[in-house]
């Protein structure tokens, strides 16, 4: 839909490990001042937001291909982002793109890189490592580990980067993404150690809220203080989100007295590696010039899905759908900002690399109900989220009673993105066309490669 | 700082250039500036085709190095030139016509200009972007760098050398007048004699060989309007220009014709030429050196740090290159067609021996290229160096598995 004033550019803060629930434009009681300053100035947020994966790896190109895991080709950390990223669209109309990574596993070695200009991560094999032990940890998991691999630049964000990118594209037109890991557990140790998090201070769960805090500060603070400083801030559109949430604990859910057990605590499975509503629902807020006034501040309690986003940020700056070259699996959520609901449609989330966790596992969710299947393990849950939202009374055993068919047609579905599993990475639409092309131009050289 | 230029020319002959000692005039220009050059005469591409040729001049690494993949994508490990040099703040332009070097591939990352000529047709008589279309392009873009203060890297590769060979006919005069074929007849050799990689009229062969000289003819003409618009950005006077391949071209040497995955001198010797506006006098340096080095010698020129994950070594300073023998590798593919189950063959090259081992059949062969230029005379059974030289290539066969 075709909106009276364009967006001049586009700045998106993607945080690592970051629930939700622990921003207080959700309602949580730390602040994040410069969050609640967006909205408080019309962005809008939404509640139900789903991930795609639990996974930061295969979550990320969900988030910025608008495709559900099978057809992002990124399931693990060995394969690279099949379909078109939204700022290989974005460089389409001739825009500056930056991005900045702090975490290889979603760096260029998936490709998250194509289509930006200047791309930075942590290639370095100099920068600090938050796991401490992160090489054994990455080891464990089968992982050949390199330098590429692990790093992860705690402590050095690229801060600067962004400032210079923004001011050097003054007169708007660009695309500026952050992937931010020092929210993640394990950067708490560095970020104490280094002054930058006051020892003791919102020291709980890791130091989860502070770490936070310090995000809103020092990255998405100096944003918004860089685009008003070059005239921009109005002109922008702003998004703030995350791959995944976390799983905190006992002590450690901040809307009511929840116990969290995740189906079998393994050593491994003790943050984010379920298909909980902990894991899945991330924050999204919002702001972009000619947003719907109705939306402006509002926290819009409907379900929505990370596969929507490319599609509503193409939708918001008018992008011309013939140069689509996917059919997301996503919609825009700009008819949501018009009319305050989510779009009702079904949400697809899977983790399926089995080193990760408790083995493949795929998930359904609309807004009243959650369908998880564990494939390594036969098992399978159903959850009334309405009655039940801390998914703790499996129902599967009635819906077979008594919806057979609707799980069944559940499982056809799962089964569906599965098998794209076990025949190897679905190609899309795009790299064939590009593909043939190529091949074409090879065939007139002499090289018949078909 | 000084900028630095990297002309590529796709399928060009080391013997097809004066300077190295072709008696038909086909490279006038490129013969010229030898007085301002330094010119290695036993240089060596890491393999003899595009795909395994390429990894060595932008990469310094291997075709094999990062695992054998079917679809041919830039492996994500690889370090590209562009990324060190863009990282330290220099401006990096690539323009080029050849679809294994475009972006579907991967070969666009950290670039800051990037031109693989995928969105513009092509015929099937010129299935590529003509080199002066490729000069026009980086002449707009030398100028948009007029006034910056940052070095530059441009990367120019033609693609005009290669088949199907139909020159223009001022040049198929310039190598021999006596041919009077039209476009359509030389098309007809392109599909009827080279697709089919035949041979049997040696006649036909030399003319495919006269028609691929013409073709050199005319890059040489190319390369002299590029240097004209060097000059022209006003720019000539502080920029080394590296002129390379990164492969040659087969004319029935070894019962073939274009490029296979064989790893004789006809495919594996590529001229490389550093031009250097402040030497006077002509430098020859005979040391056997590989396309690996380029990308080093790159990062030295421009001062920087060496890049640990290339395996090339800076030819500069020329006394410090120690002779290890070079290497090259590719997938033995025979034909046009690509039949898929092909195994890798890798050489390896020091002083005048150069060992060959194909993993199909588990063979060897070993040349003496003082005794033997043409590689006709296997001596691997008789050789005593054969044992010692089999033990430089074994650790790399089989590794693409890895």
């Amino acid at each position: 839909m075709a909106q009276a004033k364009k967006p001049k550019c586009v700045y998106i803060f993607q945080f690592d490990e970051v629930r939700y629930d622990h921003l207080s434009v959700y309602g949580y009681h730390r602040n994040q001042p410069n969050i609640d300053k967006l909205v408080k100035d019309g962005a809008a947020a939404f509640k139900q937001t789903i991930a795609g994966s639990s996974y930061t790896g295969a979550a990320t190109p969900v988030l910025w291909t608008g495709m559900i895991g099978p057809h992002t080709g990124v399931r693990d950390p060995f394969h690279m982002i099949q379909p078109t990223l939204v700022q290989e669209y974005i460089k389409m109309l001739g825009w500056a793109t930056q991005g900045c990574m702090s975490q290889s596993v979603a760096g260029s070695g998936i490709g998250m890189n194509f289509g930006f200009d200047n791309f930075v991560e942590p290639t370095d094999p100099k920068a600090p490592d938050t796991w401490g032990d992160g090489v054994e940890h990455w080891r464990h998991l089968g992982v050949q580990v390199d330098d590429r691999f692990h790093a992860k630049p705690v402590g050095k964000y690229y801060v600067k980067e962004n400032i210079d990118f923004i001011k050097a594209n003054k007169k708007g037109n660009f695309y500026l993404y952050n992937q931010y890991y020092e929210t993640h557990t394990g950067s708490e140790e560095y970020l104490v150690r280094s002054g930058r998090l006051k020892k003791g201070v919102m020291a709980e769960n890791s130091y989860y809220d502070a770490k936070i805090a310090l995000a809103d500060s020092e990255v998405i603070g100096s944003v918004i203080e860089t685009l008003k400083e070059v005239g921009l801030y109005e002109d922008a559109l702003i998004l703030i989100t995350g791959d995944h949430g976390t799983n905190l604990r006992r002590d450690c859910w901040p809307m009511g007295d929840y116990i969290y057990e995740p189906l079998d605590v393994g050593e491994l499975d003790n943050t984010h590696s379920s298909l909980y509503d902990v894991d899945l629902r991330i924050p999204l807020i919002i702001k972009y010039p000619g947003m719907p006034d109705q939306a402006k501040g509002k926290v819009i309690d409907g379900q929505v899905r990370s596969i929507d986003f490319v599609p509503t940020i193409l939708d918001i700056l008018d992008f011309p759908k013939d140069k689509i070259k996917d059919p997301f699996d996503g919609v825009s959520l700009v008819p949501s900002l018009e009319n305050l609901r989510g779009h009702g449609k079904r949400a697809y989330a899977e983790t399926v690399w089995a080193a990760y966790g408790m083995g493949a596992r795929q998930a359904l969710r609309e807004e009243n109900w959650k369908y998880i299947r564990y494939a390594s393990r036969m098992y399978e849950e159903f959850f009334d989220l309405k009655k039940d939202p801390l998914e703790q009374n499996n129902l599967i055993d009635r819906l077979k009673m008594h919806a057979p068919r609707w799980l069944q047609e559940m499982r056809e579905q799962v089964n569906d993105a599965y098998r794209e599993l076990d025949y190897g990475v679905k190609r899309r639409e795009m790299p064939e066309a590009e593909k043939k092309a190529v091949a074409e131009r090879l065939r007139r050289l002499g090289y018949t490669t078909e | 700082m000084r900028n630095v230029v990297l002309l590529t020319v796709d399928t060009l002959r080391k013997d097809a250039l004066g300077c190295y000692g072709n008696e038909k005039p086909c490279s006038p220009f490129i013969d010229s500036i030898q007085n301002h050059s330094v010119r290695f005469s036993s240089a060596l591409s890491a393999g003899p085709y595009t795909q395994a040729g390429f990894p060595g001049i932008l990469t310094s690494s291997y075709y094999l190095d990062y695992g054998y993949s079917k679809d041919k994508k830039f492996n994500p490990n690889r370090v590209l030139i562009s990324e060190p040099l863009h990282d330290r703040g220099i401006m990096t332009a690539g323009f080029h016509s050849n679809a294994y070097l475009c972006a579907y591939f991967g070969w666009n990352r950290s670039w800051d200009t990037f031109y693989d000529s995928m969105d513009t047709d092509v015929t099937d008589k010129v299935p590529y972007v003509e080199a002066s279309v490729m000069n026009r392009k980086a002449a707009t873009w030398l100028s948009a760098q007029k006034g910056r203060s940052k070095p530059f890297f441009l990367w120019v590769h033609y693609m005009d050398v290669h088949e199907p060979y139909i020159p223009e006919r001022r040049y198929v005069d310039m190598i021999d007048a006596s041919i009077g074929l039209g476009e359509d007849e030389m098309f007809g050799l392109f599909k009827n004699v080279l697709l089919k990689r035949d041979t049997t009229h040696k006649d036909t062969v030399e003319l495919l060989r006269k028609l691929y000289l013409a073709k050199v003819r005319k890059i040489d003409d190319s390369i002299r309007e590029f240097f004209g618009i060097l000059q022209e950005a006003g720019v000539l006077d502080e920029t080394i220009v590296i002129i390379t391949s990164d492969h040659g071209d087969e004319f029935g040497e070894h019962g073939g014709l274009s490029h296979d995955g064989k790893m004789y001198s006809e495919l594996v010797n590529v001229p490389l030429i550093l031009f250097d506006p402040t030497l006077s006098g002509e430098r020859v340096c005979e040391k056997v050196v590989s396309t690996v080095d380029v990308p080093p010698t790159i990062v030295r020129l421009f001062g920087l740090d060496p890049v640990s994950r290339f395996q090339g070594r800076s030819l500069f300073p020329i006394e410090n290159y120690s002779v290890t023998g070079v290497y090259g590798e590719s997938i033995e593919k025979r034909g046009e067609r690509e039949r898929g189950d092909e195994k890798p063959i890798y050489f390896y090259r020091r002083g005048d021996l150069k060992i060959i081992h194909h993993e199909e059949n588990d063979s060897w062969e070993l040349y003496d290229l003082r005794t033997d230029p043409r590689e006709l005379n296997n001596i691997i059974n008789s050789s005593p160096a054969a044992e010692e030289l089999k033990k430089n290539l074994i650790p790399r066969v089989g590794r693409w598995r890895r």
